[in-house]
C-alpha cells in the first residue's frame, strides 16, 4: 500500500518536472493563468460592464481556481494516455493511475493559489471561519470524485474515438458560461435546475459560501452534486477497467 | 527444473486502429443502421503455447511481424492476451522495445527512479542502487540530460543496466543485444551469464541467428504468429533459415506469376493457381507400400497424386518434381498432356508416379506437384514446398560426401 502512494506521490512530482522543466519561473507558472483571468474579469465586469457584487475580485478568484483545476484536469486527459505511453510498457502498471495523478497535480496547483484567496480576504477585513473551513475538504473530496471520474471518461474514450477531445474542449468552454464563475446566480430564476443538476455549480456555490461568506453550503444540492459525481466516477471507472486492455493496444 | 513461465494457447487480436482512427461517425452509422461490428481485426499470434524451465536461456526468432514482440509484451504483463493463459513465477522484467520505458523529456536519473518504482521496488532500494546502475551503464557524465539527447546506444545501456538491476526471477530482452558497441555487449553478456548461473530465466529474440544458437538453450519458432516449432537452438535456427528462404520465393514466385498469369485466383503461401483442376489428395508410399513421408534413402517411393476438375478442362499438363531444401530441382517429370498419355481425362482421378530407388543423400527434399493447362500460361494448381520428403539413411556410408546425389565413387590412391 505505502509502495503506492510512494509510486502516486513520484508520478505527481514527475508531472510537475515535465510540465515546468527548462521554464524560468517553473511552478509559478501555474499562477499565472488563473491571475491573469481574475485581471480580465475584473476589468470587463467591473469596468465595462459593472455588476453589482460586492468584494467582486474575491468573488471571481474563489471561482476561477476550482474552475482551472476542473478544466485542465479534463482538457489534460484526453491526451493523457498518449502522452504517457513510457509508463504503459511497464508489466501491469495501473493505466488509471495516470487519470487519478493528473487530478492531484491540478488540485495542487489549486491549493498553491489557495494562499493568495486568504490574504486577499484578509486584505478586504473578511473573517475566515475556521470551523468552516472544515468542510473545505469536503469540497475538494466531491470535486476530485468528479474531475477523476469524467477524465476516466474523456481518456478511454478519446483512445477509440479521436473526437472526444474537440468535444471535450467545446462542452468545457461553453460550461463556463452555464456555470457562476464570474457572475451571481438570481436567487428564483426559471433555469436553476439546470444550475442545481451541474455539480460543478454546486460546488462552486459552495466554495463561496466557505470561503467568502463562512457559512455552511446548502446541504441538500451538495448531497445531490456528490451523488452525481459518484454514479459518473463510477460510471468511468467501469468503462476504462473494461477497456483498459485495449487502451495499452491501442497506444 | 520448475516451470517459470508457460503460455497456454495464447492468441493475441489487435484491433486496428492504427491505420484508420475511428471516429464517431462510423460507429454513430453503424448503431442507427443496426449494423454488425465490422471490427478489422488482426491476430498477432493464434493458440502460442510453450513452457519455460528455470535457469533456461529462451530464445524466441521469427521474421519481422511473426509476433516476436507481441509475445514478450504479454509475457511481460502489458496487455493481455485476446484469449489463452500466460503464467508467471516471480518477477518478470524487460527491456521491450526502443522507444518505450523512458519519458523522452525526463533526465536519465528521474527516470531510473520512475523504472524502479514501476517495477516495484521501494524509493530506498531504487536510491541504493541508482549509482551502481549508472556505473554499469557507464552514463555518469550525462545522467542529468534529458534522455532526448541520448543515443540509441546510451539509451539501450540505461534500459538493460535498469532491468538487470531489478534482479527479475524472469529477464526479457527484445532484441536488445543487437544494439550497442560490442565492448558493451560483451558486458551484458557476461552479464547475462552471471545472471543465468545464479538461477535466473532469460528470454532473448533477435534477428541475429547466430546469437541466438550460441545464447539460448531451447529456441521457439514463430511464424506468422504460430509455433512453428521449439526445440534446440540448431534444429530451430535452421528451420529460421528454412522460412526466411521460402518466403522470399514465395514472393518472387507470386510476383512472377501475377505478370504471367491474369486470372491468378488464389495464392495462399504455398498454393498457386487459378484451381480449374485442384489437387485433392498427395499421398507417398515407401517400398513396402506403407504411406510415409520418411523413407530410408536409396529406397523406392510411389507417389499418389489425386485431382478433381471443377469447370471444364479438356486437357491439361502436370509435373512432379523432387526439389532439395535449397530448392536444387533434382529430378523433375513433366507430362505435357495427359489427354494423349492416358486418353479422355474424368472429372476426377488420381495419377501414380513409381520412382525406382532414390540415389539422393539422406536430408529433406520436397516433392513439388502441379496442374497446368497445356499451353502453359498459368497453374491450375501448384503445391510448393508443401509435401516434405524426408530421406534418412546411416551417415557413416556417406561420411564425407555432401550434396544431393549418392555417387558411391570408389577412391584409392596410387604412389
Amino acid at each position: 500500500m505505502s509502495h503506492t502512494l510512494e509510486l502516486t506521490w513520484h508520478l505527481i512530482k514527475r508531472d510537475f518536472q515535465l510540465r515546468y522543466a527548462g521554464s524560468t519561473l517553473g511552478i509559478l507558472w501555474s499562477l499565472a493563468a488563473p491571475i491573469s483571468q481574475l485581471l480580465i474579469l475584473v476589468f470587463v465586469f467591473r469596468r465595462v460592464i459593472p455588476l453589482e457584487i460586492e468584494h467582486y475580485p474575491l468573488f471571481v478568484f474563489t471561482a476561477i481556481l476550482p474552475w482551472n483545476w476542473f478544466s485542465s484536469s479534463l482538457s489534460a486527459s484526453a491526451f493523457a494516455f498518449v502522452s504517457s505511453r513510457d509508463l504503459l510498457r511497464y508489466p501491469n502498471f495501473p493505466s488509471g493511475l495516470i487519470i487519478v495523478v493528473n487530478t492531484i497535480t491540478n488540485m495542487l496547483i489549486f491549493l498553491l493559489g489557495l494562499p493568495i484567496l486568504l490574504g486577499m480576504a484578509l486584505s478586504q477585513q473578511l473573517s475566515i471561519s475556521w470551523l468552516v473551513m472544515g468542510i473545505l475538504p469536503l469540497l475538494l473530496l466531491i470535486q476530485a470524485v468528479l474531475t477523476t471520474g469524467l477524465g476516466l471518461l474523456i481518456a478511454t474514450a478519446n483512445i477509440f474515438y479521436r473526437d472526444v477531445s474537440q468535444i471535450t474542449h467545446i462542452v468545457l468552454s461553453l460550461l463556463f458560461f452555464l456555470t457562476p464563475v464570474f457572475y451571481q446566480l438570481p436567487v428564483d430564476s426559471a433555469y436553476r435546475v439546470l444550475f442545481e443538476i451541474n455539480p460543478m455549480s454546486v460546488v462552486i456555490q459552495s466554495y463561496r459560501k466557505v470561503l467568502l461568506d463562512g457559512t455552511a453550503p446548502d446541504w441538500l444540492s451538495l448531497a445531490l452534486a456528490f451523488t452525481t459525481s459518484l454514479v459518473i466516477f463510477l460510471f468511468g471507472y467501469w468503462i476504462h477497467q473494461r477497456y483498459e486492455s485495449d487502451v495499452i493496444d491501442a497506444i | 527444473m520448475p516451470i517459470v513461465l508457460s503460455a497456454q494457447k495464447v492468441s493475441k487480436r489487435f484491433l486496428r486502429y492504427r491505420n484508420r482512427t475511428t471516429t464517431m461517425r462510423d460507429t454513430l452509422t453503424r448503431v442507427l443502421t443496426f449494423r454488425a461490428n465490422p471490427q478489422p481485426s488482426t491476430w498477432a499470434l493464434h493458440d502460442v503455447s510453450f513452457t519455460v524451465e528455470q535457469g533456461r536461456v529462451f530464445g524466441i526468432i521469427g521474421h519481422n511481424g511473426a509476433g516476436k514482440s507481441t509475445l514478450l509484451r504479454l509475457l511481460c504483463g502489458v496487455g493481455r492476451p485476446t484469449s489463452g493463459r500466460i503464467m508467471r513465477e516471480g518477477r518478470v522484467s524487460g527491456v521491450l522495445e526502443l522507444g518505450g520505458g523512458f519519458n523522452l523529456e525526463l533526465t536519465g536519473r528521474q527516470n531510473l527512479v520512475t523504472a524502479g518504482l514501476l517495477s516495484g521496488m521501494r524509493q530506498e532500494v531504487v536510491r541504493d542502487q541508482e549509482k551502481s546502475i549508472i556505473a554499469f551503464a557507464e552514463l555518469e557524465h550525462v545522467i542529468d540530460q534529458p534522455i532526448r539527447t541520448y543515443s540509441t546506444g546510451m539509451y539501450l545501456r540505461l534500459a538493460f543496466a535498469a532491468a538487470i538491476a531489478l534482479d527479475p526471477a524472469v529477464l526479457v530482452l527484445d532484441e536488445v543485444l543487437a544494439v550497442g558497441d560490442e565492448r558493451f555487449q560483451r558486458k551484458c553478456l557476461d552479464r547475462i551469464g552471471a545472471l543465468k548461473s545464479s538461477g535466473s530465466t532469460l528470454i532473448i529474440t533477435s534477428h541475429n541467428a547466430d546469437q541466438i544458437q550460441a545464447l539460448c538453450d531451447e529456441v521457439l519458432v514463430l511464424e506468422e504468429g504460430r509455433v512453428v516449432m521449439q526445440g534446440d537452438p540448431q534444429t530451430a535456427v535452421s528451420c529460421y533459415h528454412d522460412l526466411m528462404r521460402q518466403r522470399s520465393e514465395v514472393r518472387s514466385a507470386k510476383v512472377g506469376k501475377d505478370e504471367a498469369v491474369t486470372r491468378l485466383t488464389f495464392s495462399q503461401g504455398k498454393r498457386l493457381g487459378t484451381e480449374e483442376v485442384q489437387i485433392t489428395n498427395f499421398v507417398v508410399y515407401d517400398n513396402h507400400g506403407r504411406r510415409t513421408e520418411t523413407v530410408a534413402s536409396g529406397t523406392a517411393i510411389t507417389v499418389e497424386v489425386s485431382f478433381s476438375i471443377t469447370e471444364p478442362v479438356k486437357d491439361m499438363a502436370f509435373t512432379l518434381g523432387i526439389f532439395s531444401d535449397t530448392h536444387a530441382k533434382c529430378s523433375e517429370v513433366t507430362i505435357a498432356s495427359t489427354h494423349d498419355l492416358f486418353g479422355q481425362i474424368s472429372d476426377t482421378g488420381t495419377i501414380r508416379c513409381e520412382f525406382g530407388p532414390l540415389p539422393l543423400l539422406p536430408g529433406t527434399y520436397f516433392l513439388n506437384v502441379g496442374f497446368y493447362p497445356t499451353d502453359w500460361s498459368r497453374a491450375f494448381d501448384y503445391h510448393w514446398q508443401m509435401h516434405p520428403l524426408h530421406l534418412t539413411g546411416d551417415s557413416a556410408d556417406n561420411r564425407g560426401v555432401t550434396g544431393i546425389v549418392v555417387l558411391n565413387p570408389r577412391c584409392s590412391m596410387k604412389t
